[in-house]
């Protein structure tokens, strides 16, 4: 198995590598394109906001100039303070105009309406303030005047009251065209606090640092026109010079529209929508702290980073996992091959230490190596004894020599089974069975030898040997006294068919000589006796011959081969039918039975069966014989049978035992040992037969071979 | 001369005389010397011991032999006829009792020229002797004999 290395594998550490690269410029990306968004809307949002405060101060100075217009157009308010101007005895006038005034002042929230005549000194004078005119109101007051329309005052502090003010001079004009003239001038005064400030200051959304500022240029300086959010009372007194580019109020001076980044007036870095009043000297800037401006993007850039930190992380950890998983697998797969090798080396000890057999290890010189329980048990020597010894001193002496030809052929023929004689410390012997094998290890030799007892088993063999001796022993002694048997049942027959027929030809011959000779001299009586005695001479040589054929069918040999019964049976009745003379026998044969067996002794059988079967139809009219074959039982049987006299079933034990006769002599010849002859053939084929019959109605023999 | 000899190897007397009656009654001439033993009947035919007189040339016309005989069996008396030069040539008829097969191939084996069953029927004998001493002695064309080189 590889050796896998406790450190990650290179290859894993490119793959990590690599994909942190990626994730890091994919989040940079990510990251700069976000901030690019973020600055973006933020200096979008600026600059509307910038748009939205230049809109609404023109519209609010819109309306201003309407109201002055409304106060110039009207010709009633005109001509009334015309004619007070020339009657200012008038006082219902005076308190009419007052009265206007007033409400004017009221509706349209100024501070101060104040009515000038020509010369510029206060007619009427309706003011929620001390102060009457200054020199900004004179300068508007002059303008106004010279220009015959209206006009309206920069925001200014009063150089008197120090209230910062905006002043709008409404020019009466009285006649057409060139004629037109100036009767009187209205001062309007609005206080900017109440104004216009409030709505520069206020802030669509929630911040801490936004803020809009209104500044205009005079002469090198730039002058802070509202109040600033960070600089209490700052506003028309606050001033810069210009020479600073890096603030924002510089750049709008400069004529820069649009979104810039720079420093406010606290030198704090600042992104600012710029836009220039129209129709004034204003610029306005709608500003606010880049650190609350890009806030987002550092919680952007936060984010990206936490987010970038972990994809890394998780990369990594996959990477782990995958690079763990590997390690594990490879450990599991050693810790295996460590149970594996274990169990080996413990299945090997195991072998080898508690081997029922012994087990010697020797160097090439036979010195012993190693030997298991089994040999300090089997040879009574302690382990250690058994190290310092060498295999010849477990041989017995004069067997030392023999061992060197064993190991000469242990090593030429790879390893060899041989007996030896050993011996143990004790001086006992046995013999032993040597399983002998070498095998080198770095070039040295070592001979193993598995020694094994047979000292019990060459006993049991020896003892079985003798049992095979005695048993072959025994087989012969009764195959001998078998065939003595036999011999002596030959000689026997032999003495029968020989030394008992002489006799009988001795007592026919001379009875016949007897009769031939002396016929004259004996009369009837004697006569018949000598008859008689002829007959049973003649019985008694058929009893002999029969006999004698039994004991012969038990002797002879069985030559077994394939025996055409069908053909057979046919050619033995013609035979028997022709020399009985019994032509008018109806025989039926069936075709195609064969069996396996000795042909002479099936003859003979058959002969025995149709013989009987021809004697007792013999009495009757329309004789049948039949031989064939049916199943019974499932098994092949063949019959014989016949019409003739049959026999009692009472006496069917009797029917095969020889010179057993059912019938007397008168009745139907013959010596009764047929049936015995058929039983002892069949027996001998490994058969069986038996009989059915029924006094008058035939008998029917069945029979089996062995091959059936 | 033209006498037919017969030698009549028989233990049994019955049968001899039996065996002479029944040539007799069938008119059957001949000379018929009588031994009672297988030993005696290889004297007789080699001129030895009681025959030592004989003129051994002088063969019988038929040799009817049983097999069962005291000393001697007839198989042996057999072997000894075909292997001698003078002998040799005799018709030896097997007349015994024994109808078993050993002794029926034995016999045949050994050269012997008939084999007849000795029926146990009186009349059955009579008919069997006399046949076989018609034809044996008188249709039965006889080796020639060696005695005449001899004489």
């Amino acid at each position: 198995m590889k050796e896998a290395s406790k450190k990650i594998p290179t290859s894993l550490m490119i793959i990590f590598i690599i994909l942190t690269i990626l994730i890091i410029i994919a989040s940079h990306y990510i990251y700069s394109e976000g901030k690019k968004r973020i600055k973006r809307e933020k200096q979008g949002d600026l600059l509307a906001i910038a748009e939205l405060k230049v809109e609404q101060i023109v519209d609010w100075k819109n309306e201003r100039l309407r109201d002055a217009m409304v106060i110039q157009k009207d010709r009633f308010l005109t001509k009334a303070i015309y004619e007070y101007l020339k009657n200012p005895e008038k006082k219902e006038l005076k308190d009419e105009i007052s009265f206007w005034m007033r409400g004017f002042k009221e509706t349209y929230r100024y501070k101060s309406v104040i009515l000038l005549n020509k010369m510029g000194e206060i007619v009427l004078y309706i003011s929620d303030e001390e102060e009457k005119l200054g020199p900004d109101a004179k300068r508007v007051f002059d303008e106004a005047l010279n220009t015959k329309r209206i006009q309206f005052s920069d925001l200014y502090r009063s150089k008197i009251s120090n209230v910062i003010r905006f002043t709008i001079a409404v020019p009466l004009l009285l006649g057409d065209g060139e004629k037109t003239r100036v009767i009187a001038v209205f001062i309007l005064r609005i206080y900017p606090y109440d104004f216009l400030y409030p709505f520069i200051q206020t802030w669509p959304v929630r911040s801490e640092t936004a803020e809009t500022i209104i500044i205009r240029r005079e002469g090198d300086e730039i002058l802070f026109l509202s109040e600033l959010r960070h600089k209490k009372d700052s506003a028309l007194i606050l001033r810069q010079p210009l020479s600073d580019a890096d603030y924002v109020t510089t750049m709008a001076i400069n004529g820069i529209e649009g979104v810039v980044e720079g420093l406010d007036y606290r030198r704090v870095p600042v992104v600012a929508g710029i836009k220039k009043v129209p129709d004034t000297t204003w610029y306005l800037i709608a500003k606010m702290d880049i650190d609350e401006a890009f806030k987002p993007i550092e919680g952007f850039l936060l984010n990206m980073t936490v987010i970038t930190i972990l994809v890394i992380i998780s990369t990594g950890s996959a990477i782990g996992m995958v690079w763990r998983h590997q390690r594990s697998r490879y450990y599991k797969e050693l810790y295996k091959e460590e149970l594996k090798h274990r169990a080996l080396l413990r299945h090997f000890e195991y072998l080898t230490r508690y081997a029922n057999d012994v087990i010697i290890l020797t160097d090439e010189d036979l010195n012993i190596v190693e030997a298991n329980d089994r040999a300090v048990e089997f040879y009574g020597y302690s382990e250690d004894e058994m190290k310092w010894m060498n295999l010849k001193d477990l041989y017995p002496e004069e067997e030392r020599a023999s061992l060197n030809s064993f190991v000469e052929r242990i090593d030429t023929e790879n390893g060899l089974i041989y007996e030896a004689m050993q011996v143990n410390r004790s001086g006992e012997r046995f013999i032993a069975e040597i399983s002998a094998r070498y095998f080198d290890i770095e070039k040295k030799r070592f001979y193993q030898f598995i020694i094994r007892d047979i000292t019990e088993k060459k006993k049991n063999e020896e003892e079985l040997k003798r049992y095979k001796e005695h048993l072959e022993r025994l087989v012969e002694e009764r195959t001998a006294g078998l065939e003595l048997a036999n011999k002596e049942l030959e000689a026997f027959s032999y003495s029968v068919s020989h030394d008992l027929r002489a006799p009988l030809r001795s007592i026919d011959g001379f009875s016949q000589v007897l009769l031939e000779d002396y016929g004259k001299v004996l009369d009837r009586v004697a006569q018949d006796y000598l008859r008689r005695i002829r007959n049973a001479t003649l019985r008694m040589e058929g009893l002999i011959d029969d006999l004698l054929n039994l004991s012969r069918i038990t002797r002879s040999e069985l030559t077994y081969e394939e025996v055409d019964l069908s053909s057979l049976a046919k050619e033995v009745i013609e035979e028997q039918i022709e020399r009985e003379q019994r032509d008018n026998v109806n025989v039926r044969i069936h075709d195609g039975m064969k069996v396996k067996g000795d042909a002479k002794l099936l003859r003979i059988m058959l002969e025995n069966f149709f013989s009987n079967a021809l004697k007792f139809t013999s009495r009757n009219d329309r004789p049948e014989i039949e031989f064939g074959m049916t199943e019974i039982d499932g098994k092949l049987t063949y019959f014989v049978r016949d019409n003739g006299v049959g026999f009692d079933m009472s006496y069917v034990d009797k029917l095969f035992k020889p010179f057993q006769r059912l019938h007397s002599l008168k009745e139907f010849p013959g010596t009764g040992i047929g049936l015995a002859i058929i039983y002892r053939i069949i027996k001998r084929h490994g058969g069986v037969v038996w009989a059915e019959g029924e006094v008058g109605k035939g008998a029917r023999f069945y029979f089996r071979i062995n091959n059936i | 001369m033209n006498k037919k000899s017969i030698l009549l190897v028989e233990d049994n007397p019955d049968d001899i005389d039996l065996t002479i009656r029944a040539l007799m009654k069938n008119n059957i001439v001949a000379e018929i010397d009588i031994v009672t033993d297988g030993a005696e009947a290889l004297d007789y035919l080699f001129g030895r011991g009681l025959y030592s007189g004989r003129k051994v040339y002088i063969v019988p016309h038929l040799v009817l032999l049983d097999i069962k005989l005291p000393k001697i069996d007839g198989f042996t008396v057999l072997r000894q006829i075909r292997e001698n030069s003078i002998t040799r040539l005799i018709p030896v008829v097997i007349l015994t009792t024994s109808n078993e097969e050993s002794d029926i191939r034995n016999g045949y084996q050994l050269g012997a020229n008939s084999y007849i069953r000795k029926p146990v029927s009186f009349e059955r004998f009579m008919d069997v002797v006399k046949e076989i001493g018609i034809y044996w002695l008188f249709i039965n064309q006889p080796p020639p004999l060696s005695y005449s080189k001899e004489l």
